[in-house]
């Protein structure tokens, strides 16, 4: 057993640490870096974050684990996950989608086409992707999605609305699965598309969340696409979606915001006061910090167990159910804590006079519901572990 | 990165679950339980064949020389059969409290005794009324001419029926850690055994000394440094409890699944209503947590790496986990779980016993605290040879 990095992989981390000193004596690092945006700085949605991925392409840091024929490194996907996980304790944009969902995806099932079009543009950081995949009437549910796309020519009609795609305002192309068969049933009838997302007839709109974060829906109509822009095999959609959610649960789940959450809580109460008294000196705050201590650790042991599994060839499903299930509830009960420890004054915007902890926490607070929502809502989590881990009945009806 | 165990410590597990499962299921742990000496003998004897009431102690000493990784192995297994046994408290921790802090004479005298099973070695910590610090200690030694002479009470000391000694923390001084460690003959002038009725019906004692006469050579040591040694053993010992709590947790997650699987309710398997899959769910993530959580303090403390912080953070974790996991276990039984003839009340008793006997939680969230503040407190301690 050894719950270390290799002496490898901590070389690559101080690799990625040193890039990242770099790239923070640019200009515009307060863009590119923005840990207090939670979970929404992943994205890049600013130019100055798409140079910082072109920056992260010219290190050879983007298809470190596709094949080299595809001008990856054919490295383990722990080097992605590495890479993430320093880019998140600083707020950076993430190796996104194009790196994982869709060049995975298409390295594995995709034509010739498509790859030699799409796979070098993504290596070089030079696209976004938005994903289209929920809908009005469908979240949780995602097969049970209605947009449709009917036979026109030698390509395909798309019609309908999708829904909290979050990139969609800013992306180049889109991602979208949608119903090709209405007859079979809902696994077996959806296929995923390419469109370039300024088609005329997409409309993207606006809508605004409690986390002060930016997502769309995306209206449809007659957006005819080339069935050369259709993704491996018709009607075999769902299965790409979930095959490429595996992947991406190694990858994108990160531990490191979370650390820095904590260190930011003991970090406010050493120094902290209240009534002249020091925070650090009440045994009530000492006791709930080491609990969220303790929790933390836990936390970063659902990570690891999510690597190791991984590491040993698996698909870590069951793993990082539970890793995304304690980790987003954790940061929730962190931020409310934390809220309660700071009193009246922890409700004050960052924008405003008489802030403390720069307002971090009061966004945290509000940013934060998003994330047992989602990616797979807490309560789809517990349905994975308990029919995928404990292999319970199924509860929902096909 | 790699979380898994090696091919000896899967097979260590293996024969340890083998010997459990033939001759301790948990139909005879009702047989045990509540009555003299609380632990299965025909048990106590395989353990003593295949060597492991010694793994931890060194090859020097007829033991196995193995680490935390493998005591955590066996404790696993002891705690899903809930096959307790003088194990912990003898071969563990009273074995390393003499192998850290004990004469060259008396390792010689004890650990091949402890290791063979020719001697059981219990410890005394808790007193009526006190906590589980250090500060709790109200039993005192005073010189005398043969040595020392011991007065007062210490209870909850684990099978007192069947040691054959007792180490006793006492204080001699006035000052906090003046405190020294004492080898105590239970059957020495002045000891009275009492057995303790308790909520999960181990094999619990009170004991009394009046003025009971502890010669020099079973004293342990000065008295400068018990209170580090005995501290660093407790922490040591929380590997295998954390493991004792992951093991009755996992199998008590067991049997509820299997029991939520076949019984059935307005016409389907109970399993299937998600208030049930759910709460199983959540038993299970923090299963898999604690199980880790223990695993990495074991790994670093065979590491000879910093750990304390990590088995603090386990135990509280653990602590409350199991008791969780039990609570459940009876509620999506219902009824019968709450039946003496189901098995989820075995797992609920010890449970809440594993809790409170080993650190409550708002001593073990002041000692993480305290870590978290100055992480120069967890660099180990050096052995006192």
């Amino acid at each position: 057993m050894n719950f270390e990095f290799s002496a490898e992989e901590n070389l690559f981390v101080d690799e990625v640490k040193a890039f990242i000193r770099e790239q923070a004596q640019l200009p515009d690092a307060a863009d590119v870096f923005a840990p207090d945006r939670d979970s929404d700085s992943m994205l890049s949605d600013t130019p100055a974050r798409r140079r910082f991925n072109l920056a992260m392409a010219d290190r050879g840091f983007l298809g470190m684990s596709w094949p080299k024929k595809y001008g990856g490194a054919d490295k383990d996907g722990i080097y992605d996950y590495l890479l993430n996980e320093e880019l998140s304790r600083v707020g950076a944009p993430l190796i996104g989608k194009g790196i994982g969902i869709v060049g995975k995806t298409l390295i594995t099932h995709g034509s010739e086409k498509l790859k030699t079009e799409f796979l070098p543009q993504i290596l070089r950081a030079e696209i976004e992707f938005a994903l289209g995949y929920s809908e009005p009437s469908c979240g949780s549910d995602l097969a049970a999605m209605k947009v449709k796309a009917e036979r026109s020519g030698e390509g395909w009609k798309i019609n309908g609305q999708k829904m909290w795609n979050t990139s969609a305002h800013f992306a180049d192309w889109y991602w979208l699965a949608v119903r090709t068969d209405s007859s079979a049933s809902k696994y077996e009838g959806i296929s995923l598309f390419i469109v370039p997302m300024n088609h005329p007839g997409i409309t993207v709109q606006a809508i605004e969340t409690l986390g002060e974060h930016r997502t769309n829906s995306v209206f449809l109509e007659d957006v005819w696409v080339h069935d050369e822009y259709r993704v491996g095999e018709l009607n075999k959609g769902w299965i790409y979606i979930c095959e490429a959610l595996d992947f991406e649960r190694f990858a994108i789940y990160t531990i490191s915001p979370l650390e820095v959450k904590l260190e930011r809580m003991w970090a406010y109460v050493r120094s902290g006061k209240r009534d002249g008294r020091a925070l650090i000196k009440f045994p009530e705050v000492r006791r709930l910090l080491a609990q969220f201590t303790a929790q933390v650790e836990m936390a970063k042991m659902f990570q690891r167990k999510v690597i190791s599994a991984a590491c040993q060839g698996g698909v870590p499903t069951v793993e990082g159910a539970m890793f995304k299930l304690y980790m987003t509830e954790l940061s929730q009960r962190m931020a409310n804590a934390m809220m309660n420890i700071l009193g009246p004054q922890g409700l004050l915007h960052k924008s405003g006079v008489d802030v403390v902890s720069d307002g971090s926490w009061e966004w945290s607070y509000r940013a934060s519901p998003l994330d047992t929502i989602g990616a797979g809502t807490s309560e789809i989590q517990r349905n994975i572990i308990a029919r995928r881990g404990l292999g319970l009945p199924a509860s929902l009806a096909r | 990165m790699d979380l898994l165990f090696s091919q000896e410590q899967t097979m260590l597990r293996d024969m340890t679950q083998r010997l459990c499962d033939d001759i301790v299921p948990l139909s005879v742990l009702r047989e045990i339980e509540g009555r003299e000496p609380g632990y299965s003998i025909d048990l106590w004897k395989s353990l003593a064949e295949v060597g492991i009431l010694g793994v931890t102690i060194s090859p020097h000493f007829e033991g196995l020389g193995l680490g935390a990784m493998e005591a955590l192995v066996i404790h696993e297994e002891f705690g899903r059969a809930l096959a307790f046994s003088p194990h912990f408290i003898s071969s563990l921790f009273a074995a390393r409290l003499i192998d850290q802090a004990g004469s060259d004479t008396q390792r010689k005298r004890w650990l091949p005794a402890i290791a063979s099973g020719r001697s059981i070695v219990t410890v005394g910590s808790l007193e009526p009324g006190s906590s589980a610090s250090i500060e709790g200690i109200h039993c005192q030694a005073t010189k005398c001419a043969d040595g020392f002479q011991l007065t007062g009470i210490k209870h909850f000391v684990p099978y007192a029926s069947s040691a054959e000694a007792v180490i006793v923390l006492a204080k001699i001084g006035s000052a906090p850690d003046a405190i020294v460690g004492l080898i105590v003959n239970l059957a020495s002038q002045g000891v009275t055994r009492t057995y303790q009725p308790n909520h999960a019906r181990e094999a619990q004692y009170q004991l009394e000394f009046a003025n009971v006469i502890v010669s020099l050579d079973n004293v342990l040591f000065g008295g400068e440094n018990i209170a580090t040694v005995w501290e660093d053993t407790m922490f040591r010992a929380l590997v295998p409890l954390v493991a004792q709590a992951v093991g009755g947790a996992a199998r008590a997650l067991e049997i509820t699944v299997s029991y939520a699987k076949t019984r059935e309710a307005f016409g389907k398997q109970i399993g299937g209503f998600q208030s049930i899959a759910h709460s199983l769910a959540n038993v299970a993530v923090e299963v898999e947590g604690c199980r880790l959580l223990a695993q990495q303090a074991a790994w670093a403390q065979d590491m000879g790496r910093p750990f304390r912080r990590l088995a603090a953070i386990a135990q509280l974790q653990a602590g409350e986990m199991y008791r969780r996991a039990a609570a459940v276990a009876i509620q999506v039984h219902g009824g019968i779980g709450f039946s003496t003839a189901a098995d989820p009340q075995l797992f609920f008793r010890r449970a809440k016993q594993l809790q409170l006997l080993n650190w409550s939680a708002d001593y073990l969230e002041e000692r993480i605290a305290q870590f978290t503040l100055q992480p120069s407190l967890d660099t180990g301690v050096q052995p006192c040879v």
